[in-house]
C-alpha cells in the first residue's frame, strides 16, 4: 500500500506542535523507518496515520483513497504497541484470533490461520500462555502475529525493539527484516536508534521538532546528509561552525574553499571515518597532535588537536590505533567534507582524492612530540 | 520479644473484644431460645417480608449501581470534562455523610411535603415511606463503591488495549464487551460485594425514608431494629443470625475475588 502524506500537521490540545506541515510518499512494498530524536514527532505521524490521532490539518492517502476521516478501526493498518498492547486476560491463541473473530471467520478457518501464524513467529506450544506468563520478546512476537492475523495492507511499529535486550534486539530486527521481505508488505517503524533505521529500512525518513529533515535511502541519509542536524543524528560527525575569509573556511588549517560571501556563517561537516590519519612529515598541511584514543571494537577514536586549538575526532582501524598514544604527532588527511550555511541548507559536498592509508608500521610506539 | 508478645496478646483481646465477644454473644444467646424459637420467628409471614423486601432492594441496587458506576467511572477516566475532579470528589460524599442525614435529605427532595412528592404523590405514586425511597437511599450510600473499585484499575488499565482492539478492526461496542469490560472484570466484582454487603446492612438512610411500616416498608435490618424494642428477642435473633451469615459468605467471597485477582495479575 503506497502512503502519502500531504501538509499534514498535529497541534495537541496543550498547544505542542508536535507535527508541522508535513508531505512525503513512501512506495508500496517497502519498509520505511521514522527516525528523530524524542519529541520528534515520528510516534505522532505514525498513530495519525493509524487513525489513533486526528490530524489537526493535512491529508492522508492510502493507495490514493483519502482516509484521514476514517477511524482506525476501518483502515485495514496492522499496528504493534511500544508495550505491545496485548489482551491480558486473552491467551496467546485469543489474542492472534481476536481479529478474525471481529471479521467474524468461522473457526477451522481462525484455528488454521492462528497456527500458521504461531509457526511463522516460532511460538507453537505457548497457544494458552496468558500474556503474564511470556517473556518481552514472546510478547513481541504475539504482538506482531496478532497485527498481521488479518493480512492488513499496512505494518506499522511503534519503536517495536525498545524493551528489549541488546542481544535479542538484534536478531528480532533481521527477522522482522525476513518477516516483512517475505511477505512484502508495506510497513514504518519508529525509531530513534541510528543503526536500526540503517540496517533494516529502504527508506529513512528523518525527523526534526515535527518536520522532515530529510527522506532517503539509507545510504542517501548517510552519505549525502542534506541538513547538519541530519550528519549528526545519522551517525557521527565533527562540526565547526565559522566564517568566510579570502574564499576559504576560517578554520586555520582546516582550509576548505568555500564560494560564499565573505563573512557570512558556515558550518563544516566532517565525519571521522573521513579524517585519516599519515605519519607526521613536514610537508603535510594539517598536521596534529593526539590527545586521547578510545578503543571502540571495531575501531579507535581517536581525539586530536590541531593548531590554532581547534579539535577533530578520527576514526582509524584497530591495527593503526593501537600505536597511537597522546602526545604523539602526526598528520591529517581530509578525505570528505560537507558545508552548510548558517540556516542549514547544503552548501557543498566534496569528496577528496584518497590517499592510501598506511598500516601501523608507520607509526612506530612511543613516538612523542 | 515481650513488647512482640504484649501487642499480639493486647490485639487478640482487642479482637475478642470488638468482633468475636458481640458476634459469640449473639450466637449463644439465639442458642438459649431454641432453634425451634428461631426457625418459628425466622418463618413468621413479617420476618419472610421483611427478608424479602432486603434481598428485592438489593438486586436493584446492585443492578442500577453496577451499570450508573462503571458509566460514572468510564467518564471519570476516559472522558474527563470540564469538572471532572469536582465530580470526583463528590462520589465520595455519601462516605462522609451520616446514612440518617443522607435519608433527610431525600425526605427533604421527595418528600410528600416537596414540589417533586406532590407532583409524584398526586400521580398516585410515592417515593419517600415507599419502596423507590427505600431503593433511592440505598443508591446513595452505596455510589461510592462502584466507582471507587473502577476508577483505580481503568486508570492502570489505560487505553492500550483499546487501541489495539481498534485497530483490528472493532468498533467501540465490540471493543468494550470484548476488552474493556473483562480488564475491569476483577474491579467490578468486588465492587458488586460491597455494594451487595452494605445494601443488606443499611439501617439508617432506609430507616428515615421508609417510615418502618411493618410488612410494607419494613427491610430486614428495621425488622430486627422493630424485634429488638418490642422485646422480641427470638426474632431478633433469628434474623440477625441469618443477616450475620450471608455477611461472612460475602466476606469470604470477597477474600477469594482479592486472592483470583491478584493470582491473575502476578
Amino acid at each position: 500500500m503506497s502512503i502519502e502524506v500531504r501538509k499534514l500537521s498535529k497541534v495537541f490540545a496543550d498547544g505542542h506542535r508536535a507535527v508541522q506541515d508535513v508531505s512525503f510518499e513512501l512506495l508500496e512494498g517497502e519498509m520505511t523507518a521514522f527516525l528523530g530524536p524524542s519529541g520528534g514527532g515520528k510516534t505522532t505521524m505514525l498513530r495519525m496515520i493509524a487513525g489513533l490521532e486526528t490530524p489537526s490539518s493535512g491529508e492522508i492517502y492510502l493507495s490514493g483513497r483519502r482516509v484521514d476521516h476514517l477511524p482506525p478501526q476501518e483502515r485495514q493498518i496492522g499496528f504493534v504497541f511500544q508495550n505491545y498492547a496485548l489482551f491480558k486476560h486473552m491467551n496467546v491463541f485469543e489474542n492472534i484470533a481476536f481479529g478474525l473473530r471481529v471479521q467474524r471467520r468461522n473457526s477451522a478457518y481462525i484455528r488454521e490461520r492462528v497456527t500458521e501464524l504461531l509457526r511463522r513467529v516460532d511460538l507453537k506450544g505457548l497457544e494458552q500462555r496468558l500474556p503474564d506468563q511470556l517473556s518481552g520478546g514472546q510478547r513481541q512476537r504475539v504482538a506482531l502475529a496478532r497485527a498481521l492475523a488479518t493480512e492488513p495492507r499496512l505494518l506499522l511499529l511503534d519503536e517495536p525493539f525498545a524493551a528489549i535486550d541488546a542481544q535479542l534486539r538484534k536478531e528480532l530486527r533481521a527477522w522482522v527484516r525476513n518477516l516483512q521481505k517475505e511477505m512484502g508488505i508495506t510497513s514504518i517503524f519508529v525509531t530513534h536508534d541510528q543503526q536500526e533505521a540503517l540496517e533494516i529500512a529502504d527508506r529513512i525518513v528523518v525527523f526534526k521538532q515535527g518536520q522532515v529533515e530529510q527522506l532517503g535511502t539509507p545510504q542517501e541519509v548517510y552519505n549525502s546528509p542534506q541538513t547538519p542536524f541530519v550528519a549528526g543524528f545519522v551517525g557521527e560527525i565533527n562540526r565547526y561552525q565559522t566564517g568566510v575569509k579570502n574564499g576559504f573556511t576560517d578554520l586555520g588549517v582546516l582550509k576548505f574553499p568555500i564560494k560564499h560571501q565573505e563573512g557570512r556563517k558556515v558550518i563544516v561537516v566532517i565525519r571521522p571515518e573521513d579524517v585519516s590519519l599519515v605519519p607526521w612529515s613536514a610537508q603535510e598541511d594539517i598536521q596534529a597532535m593526539v590527545l586521547q584514543t578510545t578503543f571502540l571494537g571495531e575501531f579507535f577514536k581517536v581525539d586530536l588537536e590541531l593548531a590554532d586549538l581547534i579539535r577533530i575526532t578520527a576514526h582509524v582501524p584497530k591495527s593503526q590505533g593501537i600505536g597511537l598514544h597522546p602526545k604523539d604527532r602526526v598528520a591529517l588527511q581530509i578525505k570528505a567534507y560537507r558545508t552548510f550555511d548558517s540556516s542549514g541548507q547544503l552548501e557543498t559536498a566534496v569528496e577528496l582524492t584518497r590517499k592510501a592509508v598506511q598500516g601501523e608500521s608507520m607509526f612506530p610506539v612511543g613516538e612523542a612530540v | 520479644m515481650n513488647l512482640r508478645i504484649g501487642l499480639s496478646s493486647f490485639t487478640y483481646l482487642w479482637f475478642l473484644l470488638m468482633l468475636f465477644g458481640p458476634i459469640g454473644a449473639l450466637i449463644w444467646s439465639a442458642y438459649g431460645e431454641g432453634a425451634s424459637a428461631l426457625w418459628r420467628e425466622l418463618v413468621r409471614p413479617e420476618a419472610i417480608f421483611a427478608l424479602k423486601l432486603t434481598l428485592l432492594i438489593t438486586v436493584i441496587v446492585v443492578v442500577l449501581n453496577t451499570l450508573f458506576g462503571i458509566l460514572t467511572a468510564l467518564l471519570i477516566v476516559r472522558h474527563p470534562f470540564p469538572g471532572v475532579t469536582i465530580l470526583n470528589t463528590i462520589v465520595d460524599l455519601p462516605f462522609a455523610v451520616s446514612p440518617v442525614i443522607a435519608g433527610f435529605m431525600l425526605v427533604l427532595l421527595y418528600g410528600p411535603n416537596s414540589l417533586i412528592g406532590a407532583f409524584t404523590g398526586q400521580m398516585g405514586f410515592k417515593i419517600i415511606f415507599a419502596l423507590p425511597g427505600m431503593i433511592l437511599a440505598t443508591l446513595f450510600v452505596t455510589f461510592p463503591f462502584m466507582v471507587r473499585e473502577l476508577v483505580p484499575v481503568l486508570q492502570e488499565a489505560g487505553t492500550w488495549q483499546e487501541q489495539a482492539a481498534h485497530m483490528l478492526g472493532a468498533g467501540n461496542w465490540t471493543t468494550f464487551w470484548h476488552v474493556t469490560l473483562p480488564s475491569i472484570r476483577g474491579g467490578i466484582l468486588y465492587g458488586i460485594v460491597l455494594t451487595v454487603a452494605r445494601s443488606l446492612g443499611e439501617f439508617g438512610a432506609v430507616l428515615v425514608v421508609s417510615g418502618n411500616l411493618i410488612k410494607q416498608t419494613q427491610s430486614a435490618t428495621l425488622y430486627v431494629y422493630q424485634a429488638a424494642a418490642d422485646f422480641n428477642s427470638a426474632g431478633a435473633y433469628s434474623v440477625s443470625i441469618l443477616l450475620c451469615t450471608i455477611s461472612v459468605i460475602i466476606l469470604v467471597l470477597m477474600e477469594t475475588l482479592k486472592k483470583y485477582g491478584e493470582g491473575k495479575r502476578a
